[in-house]
């Protein structure tokens, strides 16, 4: 059974809402990538609006901006990735419960702070009242949730899904994983990636995701469970964060003379940061070009048909296969 | 893909007892492990009443023999998570020997906030602690102090995240991408939710009294519950089917449930129509029954519409025993359902007097035995209207 | 009293984070929950609850009796007032 991916929205600090792949990328001084911000307005409600942390925001504006694409009102499912939930809220409600001796605090950042408050305010302003999951498990979050879409709808349960991963950057998640090693080369950043997934035929399918932990990747046997060599991937999208990032030298060197465009030197590390990875692919088969300012390795595709995805972060790592459908 | 599903093996810690037969027995003798608070750091100590793992960390370690070497962080929320899920596994692992392929679907509502509490009250520059904080972090010590790590993944729904863990794990089973998969919840009890709950005013002082007229609220508590997984066609022994399952949306209220119980209602009929099962043919439900107000109404006006007034099946809320677990509660009521088939048992609820007036539904109240416990319910509700419901089948 | 009600006029502003509403906005006798007026909701009811302990010191135990003095601004500073 085919899946495909019949929109994609995202927010991160590029100017990417709303917009095909930009053809110049902003520069960025600070230590760290904020989200440009769409206008929230036009997709919620000010009096719901007010409670929203930026998370929150992000997400669901993303989210009703891909469904409106794909001209879905109220989807089968709902099923978000996040690595690190709504951290601002977690962390208002430690500080002032603790600051003010357990006295008082105030409950709304409780109600919020749980990870499935995105998807829950989804489920109220659609009401939809379908399967509404939340994923969170560090750097694969995003990549749980897809597959979890994509068996949900192989056993028919749905013909439309949206699926997406959100992560917000606050001063104190700053401080606390600019000092994880495996950070040590990454500017961090924040953003969201949603699609509507569909066994409903599109420009663009998902041929697979796939999650493996542990291990090296032999990618001669993951391309062959697709009956694919590498030879059929017209382009990969690596998720190393600077040419010092050695964690991916094995990637590279695979896929040597292979355009290769990557992403998290303009948009930072986050742990659902594959989502703009996908994102990224999904635009470029649709508009079957890529600016020349994505690429690492200045080699240029001819025809994009097939792309590679992959994302690694400690023994983490994921690959998605997306490709071009004829329609 | 149309592959059974079964139950291979169970685990639990909770404050009813350290395993599952401890568990079972309490619930047999009416022993509830809600008592006053001894572990949990807070200035409400003498204020509240907590379902409280009888073990500091220290103890629980010294239990599971493993230490803090290695600068390896174990939070409270994973050492529980090890003593349920090692508990499940080695019976799965005796029954029907080593897998190829094992994963873990864990939740976690607070994850490792334990620690990340002690890190902000003590203003300490030590980050390094805060790696414990993400959700996945506690299955991701499992999965490595199991060694089944194949795949791994949490999910965080809020208080109906051990079903859906299951609905995830039974997924991965079906479509054959594990051979064996541990699926389940745990939560630690932190200051963070007792404060929490407590801004959110349900929480109540003394004994809950789920499905009570004057219940009150619920009390809060700590454990872990996990089931194993296998493919029905690979094993040569199991405990039951897993039969049906479904999570639907009440769409109604960020942490309020519908006064129709919609959400409760579809998730309830959804796991009867995957199980191919008719109302008349539960023998038991496990009710999500926290002892709120709001919860226990809006779930007996949903199982009254599913099964018709005088016709509701008996039920209870072992949250009467353990106190609401979070994330955990789903998993170890799992568990708990799992035990009512393979023991033909139903077990007490407690502290009920006098049934809701708008309901009319009296939970059991005494030890059911000596009838045959085929079909068990168990639901299970979390904030953002997320309603799941499981059924065991013998 | 009418210092009373324009102080709590902007502290809910403030607490509830009501971005679109000035003061002036919100007369003494409009309802504060339901679909007309402020439409506040019951996590707002926990937030006015809060405030009342914070801000006059008065503690409400049971949700369900918020709910009359939360009609308006007007009852809420009678309820204040008779409760100092």
């Amino acid at each position: 059974m085919n899946l495909y991916i019949r929109s994609a929205e995202c927010i991160c600090a590029q100017p990417t809402f709303g917009n095909k792949l930009p053809n110049e990328l902003r520069e960025n001084n600070d230590d760290f990538y904020s989200c440009i911000q769409p206008d929230y307005k036009k997709y919620i409600s000010s009096n719901i609006l007010r409670r929203m942390s930026p998370i929150i925001r992000n997400g669901v504006t993303c989210s009703l901006s891909a469904l409106t694409q794909a001209e879905i009102n109220i989807p089968d499912a709902i099923i978000i990735g996040t690595a690190l939930g709504c951290i601002k809220d977690t962390t208002s409600f430690l500080s002032q419960l603790i600051n003010d001796k357990e006295e008082l605090p105030n409950p709304t950042s409780f109600i919020q702070s749980t990870h499935n408050t995105i998807a829950g305010q989804l489920a109220v302003l659609l009401s939809c009242k379908s399967y509404n999951f939340t994923f969170s498990q560090m750097h694969n979050s995003f990549e749980c949730a897809l597959l979890d879409a994509t068996l949900l709808l192989k056993e028919m349960k749905g013909k439309n899904v949206l699926v997406g991963g959100v992560d917000e950057l606050i001063p104190v998640v700053f401080n606390m994983i600019k000092n994880y090693d495996c950070y040590s080369n990454s500017k961090l950043g924040e953003g969201a990636g949603f699609f509507v997934l569909s066994t409903e035929k599109s420009a663009v399918c998902l041929d697979g995701v796939k999650i493996i932990n542990n291990c090296e990747v032999d990618f001669d046997k993951e391309l062959n469970h697709f009956s694919l060599s590498k030879n059929d991937i017209d382009m990969v999208i690596g998720g190393n964060t600077s040419d010092a990032d050695n964690s991916y030298n094995s990637f590279s060197n695979y896929f040597e003379n292979i355009p290769y465009v990557w992403y998290k030197p303009f948009v930072g590390e986050f742990g659902t940061v594959s989502s703009i990875a996908l994102w990224i692919g999904v635009k470029a088969i649709e508009e079957q070009s890529v600016p020349l300012c994505w690429f690492r390795n200045g080699i240029m595709p001819t025809s994009i048909r097939r792309i590679l995805i992959y994302n690694k972060k400690g023994t983490e790592q994921s690959i998605m296969l997306i490709s071009r459908k004829k329609l | 893909m149309n592959q059974s599903v079964v139950v291979t093996g169970i685990g639990v810690v909770s404050s009813i007892g350290l395993d599952a037969q401890l568990c079972f027995k309490s619930l047999l003798v009416k022993q509830s492990g809600i008592a006053p608070i001894r572990y949990l750091e807070t200035v409400h100590k003498n204020e509240f009443i907590l379902g409280e793992v009888k073990l500091s960390n220290k103890e629980m370690e010294s239990y599971l023999g493993i230490s803090f070497a290695n600068n390896n962080k174990y939070s409270r929320t994973t050492l529980l998570a090890i003593i349920a899920a090692r508990e499940a596994y080695e019976m799965a692992v005796n029954a029907n020997g080593q897998k190829n392929r094992v994963g873990i679907v864990s939740s976690t509502t607070v994850g490792g906030m334990d620690i990340t509490e002690r890190c902000f009250l003590n203003e300490t520059d030590d980050y390094s602690f805060l790696l414990t904080h993400p959700c996945g972090d506690s299955t991701k010590q499992v999965a490595d102090y199991l060694s089944v790590n194949t795949y791994y993944t949490t999910l965080n729904t809020a208080c109906s995240s051990g079903t859906n863990a299951l609905i995830h794990g039974a997924r991965l089973i079906k479509h054959g991408l594990l051979d064996r998969v541990i699926v389940g919840g745990v939560d630690a009890l932190t200051m963070f939710t007792l404060n929490g709950f407590n801004s959110l005013m349900i929480l109540d002082k003394e004994p809950c009294k789920p499905f009570d007229l004057n219940r009150n609220g619920l009390n809060l508590a700590e454990g872990a519950g996990y089931l194993v997984l296998e493919r029905k066609s690979e094993v040569s022994s199991f405990l039951c089917h897993l039969a049906g399952y479904e999570n639907a949306n009440d769409a109604y209220h960020q942490t309020a449930s519908s006064p129709s119980g919609d959400g409760a209602f579809m998730s309830m009929m959804g796991a009867l129509n995957m199980a191919k099962l008719n109302p008349d043919d539960v023998d038991y439900i496990n009710v999500h029954g926290t002892g709120t107000i709001n919860n226990d109404l809006s779930e007996g006006t949903a199982m009254i519409r599913l099964f018709g007034k005088d016709k509701v099946p008996v039920f209870s809320s072992t949250k009467s025993y353990t106190g609401h677990t979070l994330a955990a509660s789903a998993g170890i009521e799992a568990v708990f359902s799992v035990m009512a088939i393979t023991e033909d048992v139903v077990y007490p609820n407690l502290n009920f007097n006098k049934p809701i007036e708008e309901l009319g539904l009296i939970p059991n109240c005494e030890v059911l035995r000596g009838k045959r416990i085929k079909n068990v319910m168990s639901n299970s509700f979390g904030f953002g209207g997320n309603n799941s419901t499981v059924i065991f089948s013998k | 009293m009418s210092e009373l009600k324009e102080a709590l006029k902007e502290q809910i502003i403030q607490q509830l984070n009501l971005e679109d509403f000035e003061p002036g906005d919100i007369k003494d006798n409009d309802l504060l929950f339901g679909n007309e007026g402020l439409a506040l909701d019951s996590i707002d009811a926990l937030e006015i609850i809060v405030l009342l302990e914070k801000e006059y010191g008065i503690k409400i135990s049971d949700p369900k009796q918020g709910k009359e003095i939360m009609t308006s601004i007007q009852t809420l500073a009678d309820f204040i007032e008779s409760n100092k």
